[in-house]
């Protein structure tokens, strides 16, 4: 739940970022580490599934 | 055709033991790194040894390093529930994965190692992943599902489109990044219209629900003929006219089959809710897309773009990913308990 809501959040900040040349930069960064912190988490909470065998 | 999907034991690392496993933990693992990394450039604090322009380089490593391993991860392991095939695992496994991940380091340092030996080494990845693909699909007579291979081959021209431009041989950098954008949107828009309505309509029935999603009709059908028009003129004519009136007609009709698949009654699933939103995202982008030719002063160009690509393949990516590795290890899908 967390990364479907940090997602839309990154995707959200990125596409309004060019209404606003002001936070244009300070958005577009705000984005990116949302995105890196959605696939971390990612990684974090599925990546050992991958490695190991299912049931 | 829908075969019965045959496992042969392999012994040897369960990472290599379904296609999905290398390629959805390279695409979550690139993911984070080469954002890291364009962050980084963007603020002044880094750079790379690469023939390609900062922002071509972004452009190129998330379609073709990370949404084309996640298409990978999803293909290799759809295909033999499709076929009845053997999957794909073990030895060719690692080579395929093998050959993805060269192909982020060559793009990386393509400045060092040259620009065509660097292409090469990428562009090896999509022609091996297209051969594997169209011998299943031709082998299991699943004509059905033949616009894979049909796919994957159109991503090999748009990559070869971006690695022509910092070659020196062509200006066809921007065309190859649309082209393979509209090749994901498409595939998207293809693929999301057989599982959304289906994992919504299996959920909805566990539940007694007595509203379903409208099965695929010729609506269906319709609306991807317009997504395909408009991305197709789009492509050829980015700035025209007529290909943003295409895009915004393809867009409002995108949405009227997300409606038609009743997204709202998931709200209580966030593993069923978020292919929803993902492919509103998709129908947004391309609105927004087509705004943006039709009114390039009020619509940045950025916006769609960013719309289609963050919020569209992104989101549906981590949507995919996340609810096929549950599935395929045994994990419970179900993020949350039934209302």
């Amino acid at each position: 739940m967390t990364l479907y809501l940090l997602i839309t959040l990154s995707a959200v900040s990125r596409v309004t970022a060019p209404f606003m040349p002001d936070f244009h930069l300070p958005l577009l960064m705000f984005s990116g580490v949302i995105w890196i912190a959605v696939f971390s988490l990612f990684i974090a909470s599925d990546g050992r599934a991958l490695f190991t065998v299912g049931q | 055709m829908h075969g019965i999907p045959r496992y042969r034991g392999f012994s040897g690392p369960a990472l290599f033991s379904q296609g999905f496993r290398p390629f959805f933990l390279g695409a979550g693992v690139w993911a984070v790194l080469a954002v890291s990394i364009w962050l980084l450039i963007v603020r002044g604090d880094a750079s790379l040894p690469t023939i390609f322009p900062p922002t071509r380089w972004h452009a190129h490593e998330m379609l073709f390093g990370f949404a084309t391993a996640a298409m990978a991860g999803f293909v290799l392991t759809a295909i033999p529930n499709w076929t009845g095939r053997m999957p794909l695992q073990g030895a060719p496994l690692i080579v395929l994965s093998g050959v993805w991940l060269l192909g982020r380091a060559a793009m990386a340092t393509s400045a060092l190692i040259g620009g065509l030996l660097a292409a090469l080494i990428d562009l090896s990845f999509l022609l091996i992943l297209f051969s594997v693909v169209l011998r299943e699909i031709v082998a299991g007579r699943n004509w059905r599902h033949f616009p894979l291979p049909v796919a994957v081959a159109v991503l090999i021209v748009a990559n070869a489109l971006t690695q022509l431009e910092p070659n020196g041989l062509a200006q066809s950098g921007a065309l190859g990044e649309r082209l393979g954008l509209a090749t994901f949107i498409l595939l998207i828009s293809l693929v999301g219209g057989r599982i959304i309505p289906s994992f919504t309509r299996n959920w909805l029935a566990k539940r007694g629900s007595d509203v379903m999603p409208t099965p695929l009709n010729r609506f269906d059908v319709g609306t991807i003929i317009l997504v395909l028009a408009g991305l197709g003129l789009w492509v050829a004519s980015p700035d025209a006219q007529f290909a943003g009136v295409a895009l915004v007609v393809a867009g409002l009709f995108s949405f009227a089959r997300l409606l038609r698949w009743r997204g709202w009654r998931t709200r209580y699933e966030p593993i069923l809710w978020i292919l929803h939103l993902g492919y509103a995202w998709v129908a947004i982008g391309l609105l927004l897309v087509g705004c943006a030719a039709l009114f390039p002063v009020a619509i940045p160009y950025p916006v769609g773009i960013h719309a289609v690509a963050v919020g569209g393949i992104g989101t549906m990516t981590l949507a995919v990913m996340t609810r096929a590795i549950r599935g395929h290890t045994g994990r419970a899908w179900q993020l949350a308990p039934s209302p």
